[in-house]
C-alpha cells in the first residue's frame, strides 16, 4: 500500500491582487475530508445536489473539482449544519469535534471543549480557479507507485488519484487523455529533476473547473 | 445594484456647481439610535471564541430525621454555548479623480454610509435572537432559545419538586418560555407569559425570582402596547377592573430588526438573561490606496458574536 502523496496547495499565483482566492459553501454531511484534497459542491447531478462541499468523486470532468480544501472536514451531521444564515450567529454548537453529552437530561446539550477545531457549517477551499497554480506529488496509479518528475512533463495533462494508503492525492501519469483533470505548468524548484515523487506544479484544466471557467 | 467602483462617469452632478441641494440619504436621513443596547448584554472579548458553561444548585433540602444519615445531593452539569465571533466587513472603491472632482465633499464621506450599515449588522444579528430564536438559535442546554419545553437539568424530578407549576408545563422536566400555541400580543397573553416568568423554578426545582422589564414588540404592535400597558382601567373590556398590568411597570421596547410583525416578547433586566453580545473588534474604518490605478479604498469591518447561554428571563410569541 503506498503512501506517498500531500497535501495540495496553491504555490503561484498568475495575477491579481488576492495570493490564491478562497471560497466557500456549506458542507455536505458526514464528510471527513482532510486539507488539501479536490473537492466538489453537490449540485444538480453531482452528488446529493444539496450544495454541500464534499470530496471530489475522482470521476466526473466536467465542472465537478471547485478547488482543493482549505481546512479538514467535520464530519457534520447535515448538510451545512450551524451554518449562519445572514445576519445571524453560528446556529450550532461552535464545534462538533471534541464535543461530548452533557447532561442527560438535557439530550441535545452538549460540552464543547477548548481548542477543538470551531465549526461554522461551512467548508473552505481553494478555488481551481486558471491563476492558481497547485502543487502536488507526481505518482501512477497504474502500479500506485510514485513517479520520476521530467522537464518533458511540462504541459502535459493527468488526471488525479487518491492515494490507497493516505487520504491525500496526486498526479496521475497513468490518467491521460479524456482522463486528465490537471495540467503540468512547472516543476517544484525545491525537488530536483528527477526526483521520484517530485512535486509538480498544475493549474485545473478550464473543462473540469467547477466555479470558475 | 450594488455599485462596486464609484467612478465620476456615475456621479456626474457631483462633478460641476449649480446643486441647490443634495440629498444624501446617509447622513440626511436619521437613523435609529441603537436598540440592541438596551436589552443585549454587552462585552468585550480578546479571543477568538468564548465558551459559557451552565450549571445546576443542589435540590431542596430534605427531612433529616433523628439519628439519620442525611441524604447528599450534588450540583448537575449542563451544557457549553460557543460563542464564536464572525466577520463582518464592507468595501467602497472609489477612483481618485472623483474624490477630488466632487464639489461637495459627499464621496469622501463613504465611511458615515459603512457606519450605518455596521450599525444595521450588528441590531439584525441581535434581532435575531428574537427571529430565529424559535427554531435555529440554541442555548446551554442544545434546545432553542425560546421552546415550549426547555428540558431542566434535573430531569423530571425538578418540575415534580416545583410547586404550582402543573398548568403552566407541558411536559415532566421541562418548562416553557414559548406559549403553546403562539400567540397575538394581548391582555390575556401577557398575563400568561409573566405566569411563567413569576413560577418558573432553577434546574432543580426551587422557584427563583425573575421578572421582566421590556415588552419587545414590532412596531406594528405599537398601537396594542399602548393600550395595554396605558389604559387605567383593563383594556378592551367595559368593565370598571383595574389594568393588573401596570402595576408590573414594563416597558414597551420597540424593535424594528424584528422579522414578524406578530412577535412579541418580554425580557428581564440585563442581570435575569444571559443573552450577550459579544465586542470582538469595535467598528473600525481603514482607508488605502490602490497604486497602480489611484483607486480609493474604504474598508469597514467589525467582528462580533451575538447568542443566548440560557433560556432564563426570556419569553417570545411568534403570533398565532
Amino acid at each position: 500500500m503506498a503512501a506517498f502523496a500531500d497535501a495540495i496547495e496553491p504555490n503561484q499565483d498568475l495575477g491579481g491582487a488576492v495570493s490564491f482566492p478562497i471560497s466557500y459553501a456549506v458542507e455536505e454531511a458526514a464528510q471527513t475530508f482532510v486539507y488539501g484534497v479536490p473537492v466538489q459542491i453537490n449540485s444538480t447531478g453531482i452528488g446529493t445536489a444539496d450544495g454541500g462541499v464534499a470530496i471530489w468523486d475522482g470521476a466526473g470532468l466536467v465542472a465537478q473539482i471547485a478547488g482543493f480544501s482549505a481546512q479538514a472536514a467535520n464530519n457534520l451531521a447535515s448538510t451545512g449544519a450551524g451554518a449562519p444564515v445572514g445576519f445571524s450567529p453560528i446556529l450550532g454548537p461552535g464545534s462538533v469535534i471534541g464535543s461530548y453529552a452533557a447532561n442527560a437530561n438535557q439530550p441535545l446539550a452538549v460540552i464543547t471543549p477548548p481548542m477543538v477545531p470551531i465549526t461554522d457549517g461551512f467548508s473552505y477551499f481553494f478555488v481551481a480557479a486558471p491563476t492558481t497554480v497547485f502543487i502536488g506529488k507526481l505518482g501512477t496509479s497504474a502500479t500506485v507507485t510514485p513517479v520520476a518528475t521530467t522537464n518533458a512533463q511540462v504541459g502535459l495533462a493527468f488526471g488525479l488519484t487518491k492515494d490507497t494508503g493516505n487520504p491525500f492525492w496526486y498526479v496521475d501519469t497513468n490518467k491521460t487523455g479524456a482522463n486528465a483533470a490537471v495540467r503540468i505548468v512547472g516543476l517544484s524548484p525545491l525537488d530536483p529533476v528527477g526526483t521520484v515523487g517530485g512535486h509538480v506544479l498544475f493549474v485545473v484544466l478550464n473543462a473540469v473547473a467547477q466555479i470558475f471557467d | 445594484m450594488a455599485n462596486n467602483l464609484m467612478s465620476r462617469n456615475m456621479f456626474p452632478p457631483l462633478l460641476a456647481p449649480g446643486m441647490r441641494h443634495i440629498f444624501v440619504q446617509f447622513f440626511d436621513l436619521k437613523e435609529h439610535a441603537p436598540q440592541y443596547t438596551h436589552y443585549m448584554n454587552e462585552m468585550t472579548s480578546e479571543d477568538a471564541y468564548e465558551i459559557d458553561y451552565e450549571l445546576s444548585g443542589t435540590g431542596p433540602m430534605p427531612l433529616m430525621p433523628e439519628g439519620t444519615r442525611p441524604q447528599t445531593d450534588g450540583i448537575l452539569q449542563g451544557g457549553t454555548k460557543k460563542y464564536v465571533h464572525l466577520q463582518y466587513g464592507l468595501l467602497s472603491e472609489v477612483t481618485r479623480q472623483l474624490i477630488a472632482d466632487d464639489k461637495y465633499g459627499i464621496i469622501k464621506r463613504v465611511p458615515s454610509a459603512h457606519a450605518r450599515g455596521g450599525l444595521f449588522g450588528r441590531e439584525a444579528a441581535a434581532a435575531s435572537l428574537f427571529n430565529l430564536g424559535g427554531t435555529s438559535i440554541t442555548t446551554t442546554n442544545g434546545a432553542t432559545l425560546f421552546n415550549t419545553a426547555q428540558p431542566l437539568m434535573g430531569g423530571s424530578s425538578a418540575t415534580t419538586t416545583a410547586p404550582n407549576i402543573s398548568t403552566i408545563i407541558n411536559s415532566p422536566g421541562t418548562y416553557p418560555n414559548r406559549p403553546t400555541p403562539d400567540t397575538d400580543e394581548s391582555f390575556t397573553a401577557i398575563q400568561q407569559a409573566i405566569n411563567m416568568f413569576t413560577l418558573q423554578p432553577d434546574d432543580r426545582g426551587i422557584p427563583v425570582h425573575v421578572r421582566p422589564k421590556w415588552l419587545i414588540h414590532a412596531p406594528q404592535n405599537r398601537w396594542i402596547t399602548r393600550e395595554i400597558l396605558g389604559s387605567p382601567g383593563k383594556p378592551n373590556t367595559a368593565n370598571n377592573d383595574l389594568n393588573s398590568l401596570i402595576a408590573e411597570n414594563l416597558q414597551g421596547l420597540e424593535l424594528n430588526y424584528l422579522t414578524s410583525p406578530s412577535g412579541w416578547g418580554l425580557v428581564a433586566n440585563k442581570e435575569g438573561h444571559q443573552m450577550k453580545f459579544y465586542d470582538r473588534e469595535p467598528l473600525m474604518a481603514q482607508t488605502d490606496d490602490d497604486f497602480k490605478t489611484q483607486v480609493l479604498l474604504f474598508l469597514s469591518t467589525q467582528r462580533f458574536s451575538v447568542g443566548a447561554s440560557s433560556w432564563r428571563g426570556v419569553f417570545f410569541s411568534y403570533g398565532p
